[in-house]
């Protein structure tokens, strides 16, 4: 698939956040071994505003969905991560204005997202932040000529989860964990998984468009 | 771990209305969003704080005469948003400019970032200083690393007194920077939190506590075998000095500052040796502040500042001041 109308936009944004918000216990339970353990928390105060904001503004174009969802997400999730995850999706404003959602779009919206991130939190790859999943995410898509929506996601999300995978080999220099130093190391950075999950949830609704089978 | 609550998810706002409607007389709702301003206000500075809750009675408990001019309240632990500290900016401003009191943390300085941004958009004269007094939190050499704790109280008050002696926000900000210079903190705990709705975030050995450790549960220092006492509060005021260097004839407050399950019984015996031991090394007690705080949800531990006067900082300390957790009625000369 090369092109998203807003309408599967908005559903696949919907299916996003429904899967964010069932791993709650588990990003609480990550972020627990080296955070406050709030992090599931936020993401389900987030992404119900999202889904809240879908249902009730009907959004139509792809800037309006990704836009609004962004909004929605930083004025309810609160904490670091409010600031850092609606970025990705606020990264839509950077971007032209376009009917439907291709390849170009999203990598657009992606790069302009960590780009923000970067310059708001400081914080860079190896400092054991969701920047370690995001980075090389954008980087994979910025070098993939894909133009199928669900391959580039595909490689976004592995690249993604790899990303987070190692996060358990660095020291927290970033957030509450930087406190703990080397006791930070062996366990995840839980916002560097929920990025993976982010990619990985927009991948399985694409797929399932397509009809084939996770 | 047991609370008493209706919805997890509610606890903030529930609570918020229940503060509300028994301080009625002392505070009003920023509207549309989760922030209480004073109703004294007197088109003077203003000033903004804001956080994460569960560490009650701040940081709301400072808003009032004399102190903070509003806050901004976020959900358990967590920095309230963007759209939060924006309007409680805009509801505390007099037309004289705001300044924004922030506890070091990721969460909060980027949200009250992003809420500066958009406060000066809308024409609010806006600036800030970042409270950092936590020594556990990171060596001297990188003081600006450092959390925000409990000395928030003493920068609170030097802001606020300056706001009320018709300081400009330049003159109200460098107050504020003055005082966080001129404070620190370190804090220990015996049992751990749990936010609303999830297990304990850390544990602790029923002989163990945590040596500096964080008003989030972020660890400290290190872990250690449980002693008595006088032992924990020569190693807390053995580092305090150590940050100041000679102490000898300097005036000072000390605050000895009780997480929410330690009783006060406990926080005066903390009190008495370290009364004490700052006697012995010279330091005269301008005064004397002992209660609770700044709390970490139902964690037991404690903390102790110390607040280092100069003649500034002493005739800012000395001004007035009525907010639930500090009342100085006349002044200090009055």
């Amino acid at each position: 698939m090369k092109e998203m109308n807003a309408a599967n936009v908005s559903e696949m944004m919907n299916y996003v956040a429904d899967q964010m918000i069932g791993k709650k216990d588990l990003l609480c339970e990550i972020d627990g071994k080296t955070g406050d353990g709030d992090h599931g928390m936020g993401i389900e105060r987030g992404f119900t505003a999202v889904k809240k904001f879908l249902a009730e503004e009907q959004p139509q174009t792809i800037r309006e969905i990704f836009g609004g969802l962004g909004m929605a997400m930083m004025n309810s999730m609160g904490g670091a991560s409010g600031v850092i995850f609606s970025a990705i999706f606020l990264g839509i404003l950077k971007q032209p204005e376009q009917e439907k959602l291709d390849a170009e779009l999203l990598r657009g919206m992606c790069e302009s997202g960590l780009k923000r991130i970067k310059s708001a939190g400081g914080a860079d790859e190896g400092d054991k932040t969701m920047i370690d999943a995001l980075a090389p995410a954008v980087r994979a898509m910025e070098e993939s000529e894909e133009r199928e929506i669900e391959e580039l996601l595909k490689t976004a999300w592995k690249v993604a989860a790899e990303g987070a995978e190692n996060t358990k080999n660095y020291t927290a220099k970033f957030g509450r964990a930087k406190f703990l130093g080397e006791r930070s190391l062996g366990y995840e950075d839980a916002g560097a998984v929920s990025v993976s999950i982010i990619f990985q949830s927009m991948y399985e609704y694409t797929r399932s468009l397509q009809g084939g089978k996770q | 771990m047991k609370k008493i609550i209706n919805d997890p998810l509610k606890v903030v706002e529930e609570s918020l209305q229940g503060l509300l409607y028994a301080n009625g007389d002392l505070y009003e709702k920023v509207p549309d969003a989760c922030g209480i301003i004073s109703k004294e206000r007197n088109g003077k500075t203003a000033i903004v704080s804001g956080g994460g809750s569960g560490h009650e009675p701040m940081l709301s408990g400072l808003v009032g005469k004399g102190m903070l001019t509003g806050a901004a309240v976020g959900n358990v632990f967590a920095s309230p948003d963007p759209y939060t500290i924006k309007e409680t900016i805009k509801a505390a401003d007099q037309g004289k400019g705001v300044l924004c009191l922030i506890w070091n943390y990721a969460g909060d300085t980027m949200n009250f970032d992003v809420a500066e941004d958009l406060a000066s958009m809308e024409g609010v004269k806006v600036s800030h200083v970042i409270v950092n007094d936590d020594i556990a939190s990171a060596p001297k050499e990188d003081k600006k690393g450092r959390r925000g704790v409990a000395g928030i109280l003493f920068v609170a008050k030097a802001a606020g007194a300056a706001a009320e002696l018709g300081y400009s926000l330049e003159e109200v900000k460098e107050a504020a920077e003055r005082a966080n210079e001129h404070v620190r903190t370190i804090g220990i705990a015996i049992t751990p939190c749990s936010i609303p709705g999830n297990p304990p975030n850390f544990e602790l050995g029923e002989e163990e506590y945590e040596y500096g450790m964080g008003i989030h549960g972020e660890p400290g220092i290190s872990r250690e075998s449980l002693v008595s006492a006088d032992e924990l509060t020569e190693k807390m005021i053995g580092d305090l000095k150590e940050e100041f260097g000679d102490l000898k004839g300097r005036e000072a407050v000390l605050l000895v500052n009780g997480m929410a399950a330690t009783t006060d019984l406990e926080l005066y015996i903390i009190n008495k040796k370290a009364c004490e031991l700052l006697k012995e090394a010279g330091v005269i007690l301008y005064d004397n502040i002992v209660g609770k705080y700044c709390t970490s949800l139902e964690m037991a531990g404690a903390s102790v500042s110390l607040f280092i006067l100069d003649e500034e900082l002493k005739r800012l300390y000395d001004q007035p001041a009525c907010t639930r957790c500090y009342t100085q009625k006349y002044g200090k000369d009055g």
